[in-house]
């Protein structure tokens, strides 16, 4: 498994995080941080046992330093 | 193995998708950025969560980041694996759970490079990585 997601919905989500399902590929959730999205997606991950990916569609102009902000 | 960079916006970044699973079994994908001037894996609290580890039960240990902020984390063991198919590197690796929320999980020498050897070529938009010993599990 190599997760890749399509860029038409990184451009779609752009600086927003998303519950990425690796079985479906379909976002399951989205929102403004990951603690957001875990929360959104739980029942999902409780119902399928899905392996997520927890993706930080970063924004556009966003510089990244190191990574903690 | 070899991954493609994390493109967005015009920027290329080495970012990987990386399993992280706890060692009850609970497994996640994040994104994880290659830091060669950290000293230790980092995962934002969030990952805890998701994993359903109780860091209240853990001690908190200070770490400075890179600009300056003075934060706390909480030091563990996980399972970590890689795959690009037919490839998959799994380690056991000691990290760091950070008490905040992160852009990116940080993949640094404790935990990663102390196990392996990178080649970054930012102009073809690839990074390799093969383990430099046998890995811990």
């Amino acid at each position: 498994m190599t997760p890749t997601i399509p860029p038409a919905v990184e451009q779609r989500y752009d600086g927003k995080w998303i519950a990425w399902d690796t079985e479906t590929n379909l976002v399951v959730a989205s929102g403004d941080s990951m603690t957001q999205v875990i929360e959104r997606a739980r029942d999902h991950v409780d119902q399928t046992g899905h392996l997520m990916w927890y993706h930080n569609v970063v924004k556009n102009d966003a510089v990244v330093v190191g990574s903690i902000w | 193995m070899r991954f493609s960079t994390m493109v967005k916006g015009g920027r290329s970044r080495p970012v990987l998708p990386l399993i992280v699973e706890s060692l009850s079994g609970q497994r996640i994908v994040i994104d994880a950025l290659l830091d060669t001037g950290a000293d230790l894996s980092l995962l934002p609290v969030d990952v805890a969560i998701a994993l359903g580890i109780d860091l209240l039960t853990l001690p908190q240990t200070p770490v400075s980041s890179a600009l300056g902020q003075q934060l706390t984390y909480a030091p563990l063991d996980l399972m970590m694996e890689l795959r690009s198919m037919p490839d998959v590197y799994r380690w056991r690796a000691h990290v760091g759970i950070l008490s905040q929320s992160m852009t990116y999980s940080i993949l640094g020498t404790r935990g990663f490079f102390e196990h392996f050897r990178l080649s970054y070529d930012w102009s073809a938009q690839l990074i390799e990585i093969e383990p430099s010993g046998p890995l811990p599990q």
